[in-house]
Formats: C-alpha cells, sequence, structure tokens
C-alpha cells in the first residue's frame, strides 16, 4: 500500500493463479490461509481482507470418531466456483457467545457469486449467484439465499434471512423487490435466454454464470 | 502494568523508553505498551507522539494506529480490527504537509487528554473506520466503515452504528446510538441496568480471550 510509488511493475503480473484457476492478488491481505478453501476459477482481488485465522474452535468437542482432531483444519471461509471479491473488501467469519464462550462460525460463500468493491460481509452463508454491490455492509450470521441482488452501499443486519430472487437495499437493507425471470441469464448463456435486455453485449450480467469475468481478470 | 513476569530483556527496554521520555522533543514516538498487548502482524503504528496501549488491547492485522498530529491511547482492553485507522489526522491524505503547523506538546501529562486521541476501556473499533476522535468512553462501540472527526467527544457505551459519519467536534452523551441517517436516541435499558453494563464488558473480555488464541501475536516487533 504505502510502497514506494508505482511499485515496479510486478514481475509476473498482478494475479497469482493456482491449479484450479482460483486467481489470488499479490496485494491482498490473507491470514490463516489454511483454514480457506477457494473452489476454483475465484478471484480475490488486491486489498482484500480474508480472515481464515479467525477459525472455528469447537471441533474438539464434536463426535468422537475423528480422533485425530489435532490434524485436522477447520474451515472457517469457503468460497465456490467462479466467485468474485472485489478490491478492499473484507470478509471475516461471524463470532457469537455459545456455552459461556466465543466461538467463530464457518461461513460459506457459493458459486458465481459477485463481491463488489469495499464490502465487509460476515454472513454466515451466501448462496449461488448473488450480486453485492459496492460499500455494502453484511453484519454477522445473515443468510442470503440464490438470486439475490444487494444494491449499494446497503447495511445487511445481523442475522437477516433474505430469501432467494429478492432486491434488497437500504440502511438498515429491507426487501425492495423481485429480481424477476431471467435474472442473470446472459444472452449466449443458457438455451433459453428469454432475451434479456442490457445483457446483450456484455459476457456476463449480474447474478449470471462470472466464468466469462474471471477469464477475463488477468 | 509492569509487574509482568519481568525475566525478558524487557528491563533494558525500560531505560531506553525512560532516556526517550526525559530527553523527549518531537523525535521518536515513544511508545508504551503493556506487555499483555495481542498487536498482530502487519497492524501499524506510526508518528512522533506518544502511543500508550494498556492491558489486554488487540489490535487486528492491517489497523493503523497514527501519533503523527497529536498523541494516541489506547485503554485496557481496546478491539481494533483489520482496516481501522485510528489517531488525529489519519483521514486526510496530506497528514504530513499539515504537521508542521501543528505545535507538538512537550510531553506534558495532562496534555494528552487535551489533543489527542484517548479510547478508554473496552472500546471496539470495527473494520475499516476511520476515528479521529478526541475521546471515547468506555465500552463503546464504533460499527463497520464509520466515521468519526476531528474533536469528538464520545461518552460511555455508546453504539456508532455501520457507515455513520460523526462530523468534527460532535459530543454525545452516554448511551447515546447513533444510526441510520445520523439519527440518534439514548439506549435506556443499558442506562437503567448496570447488569447489562457488566454483561456487555464479560462478553468483550471472553472476546479477547479467543483472540489471544486465534491471532498470532507480534507485540514483540514493537517492544523491542
Amino acid at each position: 500500500m504505502s510502497r514506494p510509488s508505482g511499485r515496479k511493475a510486478p514481475p509476473k503480473g498482478e494475479y497469482i493463479e493456482t491449479d484450479s484457476g482460483n486467481k489470488v492478488s499479490r496485494r491482498s491481505a490473507i491470514t490463516g490461509t489454511a483454514n480457506i478453501t477457494l473452489g476454483g476459477r475465484t478471484v480475490i482481488m488486491a486489498d482484500v481482507h480474508l480472515r481464515g485465522d479467525l477459525h472455528p474452535t469447537r471441533s474438539t468437542t464434536s463426535t468422537t470418531t475423528s480422533s485425530s482432531s489435532k490434524d485436522v483444519t477447520p474451515t472457517s471461509i469457503s468460497i465456490g466456483r467462479c466467485t468474485v471479491i472485489s478490491t478492499g473488501s473484507t470478509i471475516k467469519p461471524p463470532s457469537r457467545i455459545s456455552r459461556g464462550a466465543v466461538h467463530y462460525y464457518p461461513m460459506k460463500i457459493g458459486d458465481n457469486v459477485f463481491v463488489g468493491p469495499n464490502c465487509t460481509i460476515s454472513a454466515i452463508s451466501i448462496s449461488s449467484h448473488v450480486h453485492v454491490g459496492a460499500n455494502t455492509i453484511i453484519h454477522p450470521f445473515a443468510i442470503i439465499k440464490e438470486n439475490v441482488k444487494i444494491l449499494p452501499n446497503s447495511v445487511i443486519p445481523a442475522n437477516m434471512v433474505i430469501p432467494s430472487g429478492s432486491v434488497v437495499g437500504g440502511r438498515p437493507a429491507r426487501v425492495v423487490g423481485e429480481v424477476g425471470e431471467g435474472w442473470g441469464v446472459s444472452g449466449g448463456g443458457a438455451s433459453g435466454g428469454l432475451g434479456v435486455g442490457g445483457g446483450g453485449e456484455k459476457a456476463w450480467v449480474e447474478g449470471g454464470d462470472l466464468r466469462e469475468l474471471v477469464r477475463s481478470i488477468k | 502494568m509492569s509487574s509482568q513476569p519481568a525475566a525478558r530483556p524487557s528491563a533494558d527496554r525500560r531505560t531506553s523508553a525512560i532516556q526517550k521520555r526525559v530527553s523527549i522533543l518531537p523525535k521518536p514516538s515513544s511508545m508504551v505498551i503493556d506487555p499483555s498487548v495481542l498487536i498482530a502482524q502487519h497492524a501499524q503504528l506510526t508518528g512522533t507522539h506518544p502511543i500508550t496501549i494498556g492491558p489486554n488491547a488487540v489490535l487486528h492485522p492491517h489497523c493503523k494506529i497514527s501519533s503523527v498530529q497529536a498523541p494516541v491511547v489506547l485503554g485496557e482492553g481496546v478491539v481494533i480490527y483489520e482496516k481501522a485507522k485510528v489517531g488525529v489526522g489519519i483521514g486526510n491524505a496530506d497528514t504530513e504537509s499539515r504537521r508542521s503547523s501543528v505545535v507538538p506538546s512537550p510531553g506534558s501529562r495532562d496534555s494528552l487528554r487535551v489533543d489527542g486521541t484517548v479510547l478508554g476501556r473496552n472500546v471496539v473499533i470495527e473494520t475499516s473506520t476511520v476515528v479521529e476522535a478526541a475521546e471515547i468512553g468506555e465500552g463503546s462501540v464504533v460499527e463497520v466503515n464509520a466515521v468519526i472527526g476531528q474533536g469528538c467527544v464520545i461518552g460511555r457505551f455508546c453504539t456508532i452504528s455501520a457507515s455513520s459519519v460523526l462530523p468534527p467536534n460532535t459530543h454525545l452523551p452516554d448511551f447515546t446510538v447513533v444510526y441510520g441517517a445520523s439519527e440518534r436516541r439514548i439506549d435506556y435499558t443499558t442506562q437503567a441496568r448496570p447488569e447489562l453494563q457488566e454483561a456487555k464488558m464479560m462478553m468483550h473480555t471472553k472476546q479477547i480471550e479467543i483472540f489471544k488464541k486465534l491471532v498470532p501475536n507480534n507485540v514483540t516487533k514493537w517492544t523491542s
């Protein structure tokens, strides 16, 4: 960040690409990498903070089947395929008091989720095909179902459950509408394209397959 | 503070700190950091004025504390999350150029209260906030993305909800909740029931406990 100007043209480009096609920016800030799962073809942009070190500590008390509880690394953040986390966002698992101690809970983000710039996310689960606008704050333990569009600058209160197909926005966020039929269907995507307006020229649309977008990020 | 096991080389560290304070003036920032503080890797403490951090405070990775223009005092059990910025003048980019116009106060103790940033006991500063306040009282919470202007004085057990902006020199009485489009109300429940306040503090100490378990401590970088 405060590195002396123009960081000397990074030798191998901005992103480190893993075997499964994940692209992780060299300038992202990730702690606790062992506790983070990326599904493949997922993009983590610059200045994104993933707090994998805040992982669940409960696993030892669960069933006796896993006697080797020591070497099992608990997952704290799992992100699906073709998900894009834009610059400046922070993803931090939620925590709460349970049985007299604070515990962190594993959070899950589905496939084809787009997270806009400068978001702070502590949801317990975000399903697939969700579009999160810029500067959105998602408080702990919110649950977001499939095909949801979150408008920019929203604040999703803690424990809110957003039903699938809704559009939410505001401070605090409320359901303000439905995404309607054909949302997320890009022009060349699924065969029964329904002729969505506006999505024609772009290779990807909100809530649609982000594969093209991921491919275009170098 | 210093009653902790002093077997480590902290003894000579301490003498060096005292020397600094005797010869005070604006040179390097003198830092008084309690041995029980948790400072994660990549936390940033910069500036020319003294920084004081009380016992059991937790600084998460990539938080920034700046004493470029005025001293910073973090009380016992303060938690500062990632990307938060604390310190007078840290909100504007051109802090360096403005520094010359600010007269550095020559180390008198009570001046810390006047023109520095003082966070009380168990204050929580959430992700991506900018805090330039003069004082924040015990048990207050500043939520994600909030901005608190210079010279603000915030009472005890206040909540500044997410994305709120407090203009400079705002004074908030105890138990105020700032929400929505800078609307305010008083949290009478917490005010009337001291046991609730205690419960909040207990939750906070548990939170700190788990941080000490999970977040690797890099405090030696700053104490040596």
